[in-house]
């Protein structure tokens, strides 16, 4: 490694120097403000570094990082979401009585790992990302450990996780077998990989599982509304989306070089889960009463949808992806925000009797909420409907009309779920003795919660009707994905 | 032949020993039912030429994992565990599974054609020994999983004592 | 015959290695065999007891342990692990040299914050 290399490298290097410097700050001192603070201003400095790295023209550092501007974007992309993520927690935190240094710590090393992962260009440092990801992951979902359903969700995580890694290595064993290769530009290079063999696909499927799992998609979905469940509300966020645009990231990558329109049995296979996804989940969604696990179930169909695109293939359907995932990102972390903003001491604010009439006491509060969910169900105006335009147009051009049909179906059926909960938020409240308490009478946003909120539904409605900036900068961004 | 008497030998234990694991009542017999399989991992290994690969296999896995497994296993309810049923309901659901995966591996094994081989020969390994050929490569090209490799350690001590450590 | 091949290769040197583990698993159980045949087989009760230096045995020996001990056990495999990645840098140190060194540092100094931590947080203090 030279200094070259050293500086393309600084946005991954920074958050991995912070989070052990604040571990050893927090050793010494248990300020939770000082915390917050350090964990902002080490995001904000690695963003900022990314456009210092990103000066000069695509770097691969070692062969595990490759740092081009398709992987800048998306550890833009997870940088702030880590932001996001973090100023909610601080409030959420704040008002609880655990230990709260040790969440940041966590916090920065799982959003290392997602950059990790959107930087990766082999199969070491795709594991490496995705262990440091999941490690962490099973010690902040199980955050609130006086919880029941907290330990539970870190339970079943911690062992569907382990389970899916091994799926996952022993899959990127068999691939390397056929190809000698675990580099994926290597992949890339003429005759390195062969026609499908049974071993290449039978690796190709275990990956394929694996991913599924981390990706929550049918039929590797069942974990997802358990721990988003028992998750605090802030780390749900944070799987429904670093977790899941990081390996979305990675996956596109590899796909893209390993020409995965070559193969049809893994390319059927894929519409086989993305199809599936579509439909259950936006079905499973609609008996729920749980803001947290409807959540779940319309993270599962988004899934589907962004696999849509991945069957597509070529420039529109990556440009389409990564707007998509900028757009499911600010909606999710909205969603999310709500709920973790309204949450008190007793319990996360998930139950969705408890939002009916909110509209009428707290019209703004109830209208950014509104917002994200118009924004999900991909209503014009917001950014879901600009992402699913592109996914659709995508489809379109690659004449994929049965998943597309399911798109269609699916985003129907969302809109109904979507759409009661925005009745509840209108809904009357229900009137004299024994009517229970609505609306969290007693919860304010408070400063934080309030221009995180605006912020998020500012970016919403700016990329819902101005997407051209963004367009431009994916546009030249996966120009040069595949060399 | 006295090759492929051990490489046989290792295979047939260790399906026996994977077995007396997941049947035994007792969870602290299945644990040393475990240690045995490791014992038999790392001979195996030996035999692939991975002399590092058996090396780790005995201090982690033999050594210190199997100490965190009898820990864990101590802290259930022993004489409860061990008059429960030994299996639940759904034991058909994940033998049909066990049987999918086994037979997608027998045709995968069965149809095995080599690819092009990687940087790392057997060859290569044997003239290098196995050691030093991973030391060579992790500790230039690889250093940075390895650096990552030291986080996740750190995430592992941190985890363990924020979810099981006693506040005061 | 291609090397992958299982079977085709014969770990010689690991013979000693083999030949240790045969005498001391037959020395284990030849002299629970042997005792066996020799000795008196007149059990009672207070001879079946669990030994515990001659005092009655308190309670039963299946009881569960503190969760105190996961934290031992898993700073124990951290360790353990940080260790093993010692033993390839060794090997390998006279030829990398310096590079090796700092790498190393940077490996172990992570983890020794990781061990000022466990102490602050008086991890190895038992009550």
């Amino acid at each position: 490694m030279n200094s070259a290399d050293f500086i393309a490298l600084l946005p991954l290097i920074v958050p991995a120097l912070a989070s052990v410097v604040l571990l050893l700050l927090i050793t010494f001192s248990r300020s939770h403000a000082v915390s917050v603070l350090f964990t902002l201003g080490s995001l904000l400095l690695s963003f900022l570094l990314l456009f210092v790295a990103g000066g000069g023209t695509p770097r691969r550092v070692t062969p595990l990082f490759i740092m081009d501007a398709y992987s800048l974007f998306f550890i833009g992309l997870l940088f702030i979401a880590g932001i996001v993520v973090a100023v909610m927690s601080s409030r959420y935190l704040g008002e609880r009585s655990m230990e709260r240094g040790e969440y940041y710590v966590l916090l920065l090393l799982a959003t290392l790992g997602a950059s990790v992962l959107a930087a990766g260009s082999h199969f070491a440092s795709f594991f490496a990302g995705l262990e440091i990801l999941s490690v962490s992951l099973y010690t902040l979902i199980a955050y609130r450990r006086n919880d029941d359903r907290g330990n539970e969700a870190g339970l079943k995580y911690l062992i569907l996780a382990a389970a899916s890694s091994s799926f996952l290595l022993f899959g990127m064993a068999l691939v390397y077998a056929q190809t000698g290769s675990m580099d994926f530009f290597q992949l890339a290079e003429g005759g390195r990989v062969p026609d499908l063999t049974v071993v290449l696909s039978a690796g190709l499927l275990l990956i394929t599982v694996g991913v599924g799992f981390k990706l929550a998609v049918v039929p590797f979905h069942l974990w997802t509304p358990d721990v988003y469940e028992g998750a605090p509300a802030p780390v749900a966020a944070f799987i429904a989306t670093s977790s899941k645009g990081a390996i979305f990231a990675l996956l596109m990558r590899y796909f893209s070089l390993m020409d995965l329109q070559r193969f049809p049995a893994v390319w059927y296979g894929i519409a086989g889960i993305a199809v599936a996804s579509m439909l259950i989940g936006n079905l499973l969604a609609l008996r729920q009463n749980n803001l947290k696990r409807i959540l779940a179930y319309s993270s599962i169909a988004h899934m589907g949808y962004l696999l849509v695109a991945v069957l597509a293939g070529g420039t529109v359907a990556k440009t389409a992806v990564g707007y998509y995932l900028a757009a499911y990102f600010a909606t999710m972390l909205g969603a999310f925000g709500v709920i973790a903003f309204l949450s008190g001491e007793e319990g996360d604010a998930e139950n969705l009797e408890a939002y009916r009439g909110m509209a009428w006491s707290r019209p703004w509060t109830a209208g950014v909420f509104v917002a994200m969910l118009l924004s999900l169900a991909g209503i014009p105006l917001t950014a879901g409907f600009i992402g699913k335009f592109y996914v659709v147009a995508a489809g379109a051009g690659a004449a994929l009309w049965i998943p597309l049909i399911v798109l269609v179906a699916g985003s129907t059926i969302g809109l109904y779920y979507y759409l009661r909960i925005v009745a509840v938020l209108y809904g009357r409240v229900p009137e004299g003795e024994g009517g229970a308490v609505t609306g969290f009478p007693g919860r304010v946003l408070g400063m934080t919660g309030g221009i995180l909120l605006t912020v998020l539904t500012f970016a919403l409605l700016w990329l819902g009707v101005y997407p051209a900036p963004l367009i431009r900068i994916l546009q030249a961004t996966v120009a040069r994905l595949v060399p | 032949m006295l090759p492929k008497i051990f490489f046989g030998y290792f295979a047939v234990v260790m399906v026996v020993l994977s077995l007396l694991i997941v049947t035994r009542k007792n969870p602290v017999h299945s644990v040393l039912w475990m240690l045995a399989l490791f014992f038999h991992i790392a001979g195996l290994y030996l035999f692939l030429n991975a002399e590092f690969l058996a090396a780790v296999q005995v201090i982690l896995y033999a050594g210190a994992i199997l100490v965190l497994f009898l820990f864990v296993v101590m802290m259930l309810n022993l004489k409860e565990e061990v008059m429960g049923e030994r299996f639940g309901k759904e034991w058909p659901v994940g033998i049909s599974i066990g049987a999918f995966i086994l037979v997608l591996f027998f045709f995968t094994i069965n149809k095995f054609s080599q690819g092009p081989t990687g940087q790392y020969t057997i060859e290569r390994i044997k003239a290098e020994t196995h050691t030093k050929a991973i030391g060579s490569v992790l500790y230039t090209e690889f250093l940075l999983p390895f650096e990552i490799a030291s986080l996740i350690l750190l995430i592992a001590i941190v985890g363990a004592i924020v979810l099981a450590k006693k506040t005061k | 015959m291609n090397p992958m091949t299982p079977g085709s290769y014969m770990p010689t040197e690991y013979f000693p290695v083999l030949i240790t583990m045969v005498i001391a698993s037959a020395v284990g159980f030849g002299a629970l065999f042997v005792g066996n045949l020799f000795r008196l087989k007149r059990a009672y009760r207070e001879k079946l007891m669990a030994y515990e230096s001659g005092n009655p045995p308190l309670e039963e020996p299946r009881y569960r342990f503190n969760v105190k001990f996961y934290i031992i056990a898993m700073l124990f495999v951290v360790f353990d692990v940080e260790a093993v990645f010692l033993y390839p840098w060794a090997i390998v140190y006279d030829k990398i040299g310096l590079y090796a060194l700092i790498e190393m540092l940077l490996f172990i100094v992570v983890l020794v914050v990781g061990y000022v931590y466990a102490w602050k947080k008086e991890a190895f203090v038992w009550d």
